[in-house]
């Protein structure tokens, strides 16, 4: 079953748009069809990071009544993206009813894909909540760090109940431990205080390649194939398929 | 979630550290030791000073989404719940009441009508409505206000096509010592101080004119036109009339036998086409006054009636 994959943080700036950028396209080269939603409207993050120029977008699909599916751009090698420039304002100013419509016809779309990747605007306002509610797999990034670990925590206490069951990706660490600890702490607070379990896909590691890619608006994988970060990225795909193998073809 | 770190040379160093500060309760989420240190990371939910919670859950979504499924099930127009949706979110409260109350008092204006005694003189009131919305019994109820409060009062009608139309307002007024007076042609200097309450004939919604008569005298007697919508009445039909009564000065709006229904998209689709609420009749009993409508109490109201369509999966 496809659904929502959302990629959310509870703080902003910990590398969320990257790897939801570089995910789509580590899962294009599994040969996966993937669809790559950018719904931080705000600040259409992904428009600039795929150094993409867009004049319409999802932001205005949805407040002008627009079907999203006729907004999905193929960019050929099994990458398709809606992408949120073109309006000033974000989902945010949606009201709750148009901004469950919306999340509801971005699910509509999954059928048409193996992955369909959610980049959500980071903190606790409506937006986030809103897609994690009615997603199908919650990818929670954050750092090692005690305001992501605060932050990470107070999304999955404001869904809790409602959303599926977090798996979190440390991202920016120094090494393998450090993501592994990062995790730890997450999940024994989730444990102890939600009675909820956070599963642990993997971390992606600091690399000064990264912040030179997204300069360049090149994706890391094409960019810097050999990077530390780019394996890493490419270990997540692999364990995010494994979960949804893809269709026999 | 509030989350601190201690440091000790030894374990129980941090540890003895973390439980003064702490307590019992605090769950220590990760140990690192290194350089002779031993730091403890611990946090403790569900405090006061929960400060991430406090902060971000003021309006939650919760919140707004129960609020819009109790507007839903009163009917509310689509549209006004998104406004009011918007504006909730600025409200900064937890409590659902609250929450309500103030988007109301953000979209919709409340007027009630009344004053205490001795102030200076009312206006006279043309009441006005579609036939059967209750003008008449809600002028008797006026008068019945008035007179509790110690004021003078006289009535008159232009309802007089109708067999047995002034009948009923006669046999009410009997009730309480007053007789059903001749209109005025204009206002009078002997009317000071008393207040002139005036019954009209049934405004046929889709006959432009019959509204414009009550709205004619309305200004003829330097009053306020002041129409009455049943309670019962479709949302939508009593937004439109809403706009016409507003088109032709009125401010402000009566609501009858809101005793008498559940679903409240009424009041809301009056406040939208811009009329304020001056009151509402809750009682069959005429000497039962109007009740103010104010965006505390129509929020009350809104999610009391709720509960009970909830209850029986109708919402």
């Amino acid at each position: 079953m496809t659904g929502l994959t959302v990629l959310a943080s509870g703080k902003g700036g910990v590398g969320k748009t990257f790897l939801a950028v570089s995910l789509a396209h580590a899962l294009t080269h599994l040969g996966r069809r993937v669809l790559l939603v950018d719904a931080d409207l705000g600040l259409a993050n992904i428009d600039v990071q795929l150094g993409l120029d867009e004049s319409l977008g999802l932001g205005r699909a949805i407040a002008g009544g627009l079907d999203p599916a006729t907004l999905v751009q193929d960019r050929g090698g099994g990458l398709s993206t809606l992408t949120g420039a073109g309006t000033g304002k974000g989902l945010d100013g949606l009201a709750t009813a148009r901004l469950e419509d919306a999340v509801e016809r971005l699910a509509g779309l999954a059928p048409g894909f193996d992955d369909v990747l959610v980049d959500l605007p980071s903190g606790l306002e409506r937006v986030g909540p809103a897609f994690i509610r009615k997603a199908r797999r919650l990818l929670l990034i954050g750092s090692n760090e005690p305001t992501s670990l605060t932050d990470n925590y107070a999304l999955l206490k404001l869904t809790r109940g409602a959303a599926p069951r977090p798996l979190f990706v440390a991202n920016a660490v120094a090494d393998a431990a450090e993501g592994r600890a990062a995790h730890a702490a997450l999940a024994r607070a989730c444990r102890h205080f939600l009675d909820l379990e956070c599963a642990y896909l993997g971390a992606v590691r600091q690399d000064r390649r990264v912040p030179e890619a997204i300069r360049r608006q090149m994706p890391l994988c094409l960019r810097s194939p050999q990077a530390p970060a780019a394996a890493d990225i490419a270990v997540l795909a692999k364990r995010l398929t494994a979960e949804t193998p893809a269709p026999a073809r | 979630m509030r989350l601190r770190i201690f440091e000790g040379r030894t374990v129980q160093e941090a540890m003895t550290q973390l439980r003064r500060a702490m307590g019992e309760d605090a769950v220590i989420l990760a140990t690192e030791e290194g350089a002779g240190i031993v730091r403890l990371t611990a946090a403790k939910d569900g405090g006061p000073d929960d400060l991430a919670d406090i902060l971000t859950s003021g309006t939650s979504l919760e919140v707004i989404e129960r609020l819009a499924v109790v507007l839903r099930g009163h009917r509310v127009a689509a549209a006004q719940i998104e406004r009011l949706c918007v504006a909730a979110r600025e409200s900064g409260s937890r409590d659902a009441e609250e929450v309500l109350a103030f988007a109301l008092a953000a979209h919709c204006r409340f007027a009630p009508i009344g004053r205490p005694a001795g102030g200076p003189p009312d206006r006279p009131v043309v009441v006005a409505g579609a036939p059967g919305v209750g003008k008449t019994v809600m002028v008797a109820r006026l008068a019945a206000a008035a007179r509790l409060a110690g004021r003078p009062v006289r009535v008159a009608s232009t309802d007089r096509s109708r067999r047995g139309g002034t009948a009923q307002l006669e046999a009410l007024l009997a009730a309480m010592g007053l007789e059903l007076e001749d209109l005025p042609h204009r206002p009078e200097p002997a009317d000071r101080g008393r207040l002139l309450l005036v019954d009209t004939e049934a405004a046929h919604p889709l006959r432009p004119d019959a509204l414009a008569a009550a709205a004619g005298l309305a200004q003829q007697l330097g009053g306020e036109l002041l129409p009455v919508f049943a309670a019962e009445t479709c949302a939508l039909e009593a937004h439109d009339q809403a706009l016409a009564w507003r088109a032709l000065g009125a401010t402000r709006y009566l609501v009858a036998r809101l005793d008498n229904v559940r679903r409240l998209g009424l009041p809301l689709a009056v406040a939208d086409a811009g009329l304020a609420s001056a009151g509402a009749g809750i009682s069959p009993l005429v000497g039962e006054p109007l009740k103010p409508l104010t965006a505390a109490n129509l929020a009350r109201l809104l999610l009391h009636r709720a509960a009970s369509f909830a209850q029986e999966g109708s919402a």
